[in-house]
């Protein structure tokens, strides 16, 4: 092998293998003879770095098109919609505010979140909620105040959101997605965290083949009043076992 | 001075919200644009549009010393218009652009990456332009429609390794272009 070209470190082999990994084109055998130069090569990693980022440049070819001024409304959050943190609540207006308020408190923006995800798929997705129809899923999504607290995976790309209206913990709505599925013998658990310590068990739920769920849960308790929840979080446990909040953690979310 | 796009990233992440409108104003036209081009219907463009905004903030994925906000905007647009375009077995190697597959990347975003809008679009406007048609048919078509290069060969009746061969040098070709542009 050669590598004539003094303002290249690579080889015609070297940058014909980098162009089809980029590419996605690779046979079997390229792939591995691929492997094998990379370990001998570092330079072959940066070319295989600078065609990705060139690939990815070509849309920014595209004319710009200006989107339609009712999607920024609905995107961009206004301040007007803005809530203020905890560090900027007055403490005195604490014993005043209904106890379902302090699982929003810290959120921010919460107003927003709800614009935010008031797209065509979030909003066909929840119609879809399992166990609750329609109706009970867009009178949650008719409530000035109703609220979406966002949860992330702990160690995988799961995201998504848990719906409710202040004063009525005892129905929310889980929208989730890109969890791990579980064997037909286990089952997610949904918890919430009470700054005293104390965890309320807000149900259990499983995924479909992809992954995601979007389902109704009515939890039996509501946190006691003046008791602030602190987070939301998933665990997983067997179906015949009882649930237990002190099990490995799957998703968070911090109110 | 403006703040740059890393700025409004770490003023979003400290729950800044104003900050995703400036991100919003920079950005909307390029992922509308992409979602546009590729799904071909307002509405879905819209949708998405807001999708990709939305992971922006909640997911808080982007790596400012990985490359530009364009680029990784394109890239996460792509991918999930591809995804609604039923062409999800593409998906992960697309993602995969953007995430560090193949060892550690030199960290140094170039002038190039940090060029605006603008800028960048009259440089890769001019790199694409330089290619052999053929060349940039077969990349456009790969980018923009996720067809693999069977179904190129199909649709313009050209033999495999033809196609192959034009999307090879094609895409050479458009890095080697690109790097004389930041270099000149």
């Amino acid at each position: 092998m050669t590598r004539p070209q003094q303002f290249n470190p690579l080889s015609e082999e070297e940058q014909e293998l980098a162009t089809g990994y980029v590419l996605g084109d690779l046979t079997t055998e390229e792939v591995t003879r691929l492997e094998a130069l990379l370990t001998e090569n570092p330079a072959l990693i940066q070319e295989i770095h600078a065609l990705q980022t060139s690939y990815a440049l070509m849309p920014q070819a595209l004319d710009l098109v200006e989107a339609p001024a009712s999607l920024q409304e609905k995107i961009v959050p206004t301040p007007a919609v803005a809530t203020p943190s905890v560090a900027t609540a007055p403490p005195q207006r604490r014993s005043r505010r209904s106890r379902l308020a302090w699982i929003l408190t810290g959120l921010g923006a919460i107003a927003t979140l709800l614009l935010l995800t008031d797209n065509l798929r979030l909003r066909s997705q929840l119609r879809l909620a399992q166990g609750g129809s329609p109706d009970q899923v867009a009178n949650i999504l008719r409530q000035p105040n109703s609220r979406l607290i966002s949860l992330t995976g702990s160690d995988s790309d799961a995201a998504g959101t848990l719906l409710f209206t202040p004063g009525n913990w005892q129905e929310v709505i889980v929208s989730l997605g890109d969890l791990p599925p579980l064997p037909p013998d286990e089952v997610y658990h949904m918890w919430l965290q009470l700054e005293n310590g104390d965890v309320i068990y807000c149900g259990e739920f499983q995924t479909g083949e992809d992954g995601s769920v979007f389902v109704r849960l009515t939890p039996l308790e509501s946190p006691p009043e003046g008791v602030r929840a602190t987070e939301l979080y998933v665990t997983v446990d067997a179906d015949e076992a009882a649930p237990d909040p002190t099990g490995e953690r799957i998703m968070e979310g911090v109110i | 001075m403006a703040e740059t796009d890393a700025d409004l990233v770490q003023l979003l992440r400290n729950g800044q919200t104003a900050a995703l409108g400036k991100l919003y104003d920079r950005y909307a036209g390029l992922v509308y644009g992409i979602a546009l081009k590729m799904l071909t219907n307002a509405a879905e463009a819209e949708d998405l549009t807001q999708e990709i905004f939305l992971i922006l903030w909640q997911r808080d994925t982007y790596q400012a010393s990985r490359g530009s906000m364009g680029s990784y905007l394109s890239t996460l647009t792509r991918s999930r218009a591809l995804d609604r375009l039923r062409v999800g077995s593409n998906r992960q190697r697309i993602l995969n652009q953007w995430s560090d597959d193949v060892g550690p990347r030199n960290t140094t975003v170039t002038p190039f990456e940090q060029a605006s809008i603008e800028e960048r679009k009259e440089y890769v406007r001019k790199g694409l332009a330089e290619l052999p048609e053929k060349h940039r048919q077969v990349l456009e078509l790969m980018y923009f429609e996720g067809l693999s290069q069977s179904q190129i060969s199909q649709r313009l009746e050209t033999p495999l390794g033809t196609v192959k061969t034009w999307a090879r040098k094609g895409l050479l070709q458009l890095n080697q272009n690109l790097k004389s542009f930041q270099e000149s």
